[in-house]
């Protein structure tokens, strides 16, 4: 079997294909899948996966949609070169998620310091090298 | 009606058979006074995997083994691989594979002599694909079918089914009373076949997380008829779980409750719950319009299972409120 970059195991709860979407979002936040990585054939996807052939078609077709994956003639699937987007993207993008995680730990009793330290231990365990950031010190 | 009517219809007619594996209307199946289906319709594309899912007694059972002939239909019509609803030709049989999870197989013969009884009744009998499903399943042909366990019982008579290549293979509840490692291998080999031949699986289940990894599609039945059928993306798409928390209590207009959500709650004065059916990612929802000033929102996805037992309780309460 192929080198598969990034581990998933379906589990009940969320669809099956937001998982693996969510798996490969991960895979390359932490450095697991870098620019140009060949991606898994949508049969050698399913197959590892455990996913219907069609709905790992759609995963595939989603990634390549939104610039995670690209297609490149005679070299198949690759992961797509990192996207630089603008200040006010991200912060749009970002808005929502962010708003969830200060609800949910401003009803847990958090700090703003103890989840700014909690971010940042997160941030560190999804970075390769495990290089402390320099601006940090 | 006018020939070019005619023609026209047989257009569409041709066209649908070329697509779907399966085209049923109105089915209809009666045990003396009991509507066991009740003009169910079903349609299944070629090269997709359908589940059927529904409460003990919806139906499922009585429409796999109508569509396999085991019962008549009393009423309906359509066709399965293009053989007319009710065929009992030996060509349609070999083109369909069934197995059920009460499926008798003879229990004095050894597995052996049971391939050698069904091969030279299938012309497309595959030896290859045969070896290479008792090596998966990990089944010796010595082995006695009365000895076998019920994960090897059933792999048994998935594999009776699988080895002359059916175009379309029907299956009854496969993972009822197997284990985990059993059903990720029969999980595996209907995979494994789907992806290289776009084989078309129906399925019934009761085991919905199976489900939500094999199939793309989805029919829900519900006392005899089908209250949906969709594919599985787009019914997790529709369907999103919204929790509300109003700045001000007792805000709502019940009025401008929308009637495509379905079990909305208040969890307390200004905190409510409820099921959108009708997400459109591209026109999401603004719930301040039913709920007036919103102090925080949130929605989420559902798995298959969520959705399935949404849908169940809402009809519950449909039927109580008549």
């Amino acid at each position: 079997m192929e080198h598969f970059p990034f581990k998933i195991e379906i589990q009940p709860g969320s669809p099956a294909y937001e998982q693996v979407i969510h798996a490969v979002h991960r895979a390359i936040a932490c450095g697991a899948m870098r620019a140009g990585d060949p991606f898994p054939s949508v049969r050698a996807l399913s197959k590892s996966v455990r996913i219907n052939p069609n709905t790992a078609h759609k995963v595939v077709q989603a990634l390549i949609q939104e610039g995670t994956l690209e297609v490149i003639p005679g070299r198949g699937t690759r992961a797509a070169a990192f996207q630089e987007r603008s200040t006010e993207d991200r912060a749009k993008l970002l808005a929502e998620p962010l708003t969830n995680l200060v609800i949910e730990a401003k009803r847990l009793g958090s700090s703003k310091a103890e989840l700014k330290r909690l971010i940042d231990d997160s941030w560190q365990d999804l970075t390769p090298n495990q290089e402390p950031d320099p601006q940090d010190d | 009606m006018t020939a070019g009517k005619t023609s026209h219809l047989t257009k569409n007619l041709i066209h649908k058979m070329t697509n779907l594996a399966i085209d049923i209307q109105d089915l209809s199946v009666t045990f003396k006074d009991f509507k066991a289906l009740q003009k169910l319709k079903l349609q299944v594309a070629k090269g997709s995997a359908m589940a059927l899912l529904g409460q003990n007694g919806a139906g499922k059972t009585t429409t796999l083994r109508t569509l396999v002939n085991i019962y008549a239909a009393q009423q309906g019509s359509g066709s399965l691989l293009g053989f007319p609803l009710g065929s009992d030709s030996s060509e349609f049989f070999q083109k369909i594979g069934y197995v059920s999870e009460n499926q008798k197989l003879p229990s004095r013969w050894t597995i052996a002599k049971l391939i050698d009884y069904l091969r030279p009744q299938y012309p497309n009998w595959d030896d290859e694909l045969c070896q290479s499903l008792l090596e998966t399943f990990e089944l010796s042909p010595k082995y006695r079918i009365g000895q076998l366990s019920r994960g090897m019982f059933m792999k048994t008579a998935l594999l009776s089914s699988m080895a002359y290549r059916p175009e379309l293979l029907i299956l009854d509840e496969p993972f009822s009373g197997l284990d985990p490692l059993v059903r990720e291998e029969l999980i595996d080999a209907i995979l494994d076949l789907m992806n290289g031949e776009n084989w078309t699986v129906l399925l019934s289940s009761h085991d919905v997380h199976e489900v939500e990894q094999l199939c793309d599609h989805v029919t829900i039945l519900n006392h005899g008829t089908t209250l949906l059928s969709e594919s599985l993306e787009s019914l997790q798409t529709r369907f999103r779980l919204w929790n509300i928390t109003t700045q001000a209590p007792d805000t709502v207009d019940p009025e401008k409750v929308p009637s495509t959500w379905i079990l909305m709650k208040a969890l307390s004065p200004n905190s409510w719950t409820f099921i959108d059916t009708a997400h459109d990612p591209a026109a999401p929802l603004d719930p301040s319009s039913v709920f007036g000033p919103l102090a925080g929102q949130e929605n989420n996805s559902l798995s298959l299972k969520e959705i399935y037992l949404a849908l169940a309780k809402n009809q519950k309460n449909l039927r109580r409120s008549f």
